[in-house]
């Protein structure tokens, strides 16, 4: 009943934003905001792109309402253009050789000597810290069709339907994809 | 050198973690797991890094400004619909691009008189004013109105 | 283009002359108000008398703030002038050179230190305004904001 709620609402926005009220587009920035980021996020790994990223979809959003079905469902047509702007944002890095050149947050590097200096267990977490610095520089090396899928599984938690409908692929690959990546994540953190 | 678990490998052990088995398996699975120490380290592992993953995200999304987010993406959207008045100016140099301004002001003008005598209802819809000439020490002007009420607005950048 | 634009200016001229001939003259007194707008993308600010012209101008600007220097009006007769004075030793002058029913023909002038750095001639609807902006002041710019009506 509740989703039933939702889907009226969503309807009504989408109706809303289709005669381009502006306030209806706030609601909409506002309420799809964070989940956005965190695909966004996820597939860049870059708080400055993904920020840049969900801006450029909300105004492509804009431009391309009025070609929207409503029965395709607003979450995961937002979804799906966040994605493909990722996507065609990394090729736009790749083109200026800026891509391969990112490194994970240097940053936390200073973080991670400091949380060893005065740390509580000084050793665990700093151990901590190094793993997910690892894992996550290693979710960055993904091939990206494998780490889409991750992103989409574990940040998202869509079933291995949703994910392979979204991308296109066979049910079967979602589940190798995945397999894949959590292979390859482990092997970085073995000691 | 690790053991394989001689009964379920690991794709199936992460089918069990995304919850993408029949309940039935799924429980077949977990009392499975609760006397194999393999595959029980591999869920823990699987569920580990989601974990990680999870958490180091929102960590960095905690560090995103998103208060000017909507606002941004307003702006952006008027900046591109501005950018054809701009695109359409820039492409003429300021004075060649004052004559045939003034042409066409003009043009407009001769229009308006005979509009006048034949439809007048038009001219409720027109622009507020009618730019018959612009000149001075200026690098760019830029001539447009507004969409609802067609309020007409000259922009020139002092050179 | 000097034949061309005189070809354009004779044409200007019949037409100008039809346009007399064809209606009468309804007044030769044009109330002109001014207001000086500086507007910029500090924090967000309409002053309350600008509402309606801030909502307009905000389709196709992309400032935040819009505040009210100045407001001058001006009862000007055919081919008085009307001079406001501006910030950084600018300022504008309104010459409404030919007013009909319809419509008001104005000068508009801007000088810096003197020296004229802007003019332009509108026909100006009449009950309506025209808003002239570009120079930069204040981490923003000036709007001048010149509304005509016939008395
Ligand atoms: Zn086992």
């Amino acid at each position: 009943m509740a989703s039933n709620i939702d889907n009226i609402e969503e309807n009504d926005l989408v109706s809303r934003l289709k005669q381009g009220q502006e306030w209806a587009f706030n609601i909409l920035v506002n309420k799809y905001q964070n989940m956005l980021l965190k695909i966004a996020y996820g597939i860049t790994l870059d708080r400055e792109e993904s920020l840049e990223i969900v801006q450029d979809v909300f105004v492509s959003v804009h431009k391309n309402i009025k070609n929207f079905r409503q029965d395709a469902g607003l979450s995961g047509w937002l979804r799906k253009i966040t994605i493909n702007t990722c996507l065609n944002w990394k090729r736009k890095w790749e083109r200026r050789f800026r891509w391969s050149h990112q490194s994970i947050e240097p940053k936390d590097e200073n973080k991670l000597l400091r949380a060893k200096k005065d740390g509580n267990n000084p050793e665990t977490l700093y151990r901590e810290k190094q793993i997910e610095l690892l894992v996550m520089e290693n979710i960055g090396k993904l091939p990206e069709k494998i780490r889409v899928v991750f992103v989409l599984n574990t940040l998202e938690g869509l079933s291995y339907d949703e994910i392979a409908q979204h991308m296109n692929i066979k049910r079967g690959t979602v589940s190798s994809r995945l397999h894949h990546a959590r292979k390859i994540l482990l092997e970085s953190i073995k000691d | 050198m690790k053991k394989a678990c001689k009964i379920y490998d690991e794709k199936t052990i992460g089918k069990f973690v995304d919850n993408e088995l029949s309940s039935e398996k799924s429980k077949t699975i977990s009392e499975h797991i609760e006397t194999c120490p393999i595959c029980d380290s591999i869920t823990a592992k699987y569920n580990h890094l989601s974990n990680i993953f999870v958490q180091s995200t929102s960590k960095q999304l905690d560090k995103i400004d998103t208060d000017l987010l909507g606002q941004n993406v307003l702006e952006q959207i008027k900046r591109e619909e501005n950018n054809f008045f701009k695109k359409v100016f820039d492409y003429f140099s300021p004075k060649l691009y004052l004559k045939i301004a003034s042409i066409v002001a003009i043009m407009i003008i001769s229009l308006t008189y005979f509009q006048e005598r034949l439809i007048r209802p038009l001219d409720i819809i027109g622009p507020s004013a009618i730019v018959n000439s612009v000149d001075g020490n200026v690098s760019s002007v830029m001539i447009f109105e507004t969409k609802k009420s067609k309020h007409t607005i000259i922009w020139f950048s002092e050179a | 283009m000097g034949r061309f634009l005189n070809t354009i200016f004779i044409l200007f001229v019949v037409c100008w002359i039809c346009s007399f001939t064809n209606k009468a003259i309804a007044g030769n007194a044009v109330k002109t108000d001014v207001r000086i707008i500086h507007a910029s993308q500090g924090q967000n600010h309409i002053d309350p008398k600008l509402s309606d012209l801030a909502e307009e101008l905000s389709t196709v600007f992309k400032y935040t703030s819009y505040r009210l220097i100045k407001e001058k009006n001006m009862g000007l007769n055919e081919n008085q002038k009307g001079v406001v004075k501006l910030p950084d030793e600018r300022s504008l002058v309104v010459i409404p050179t030919r007013i009909n029913g319809e419509n008001i023909k104005y000068q508009i002038n801007i000088f810096k230190s003197g020296n004229q750095v802007f003019s332009t001639q509108i026909l100006l609807k009449n009950k309506r305004s025209i808003t002239i902006g570009g120079p930069k002041f204040k981490n923003g710019y000036l709007l001048f904001n010149i509304s005509g009506k016939t008395l």
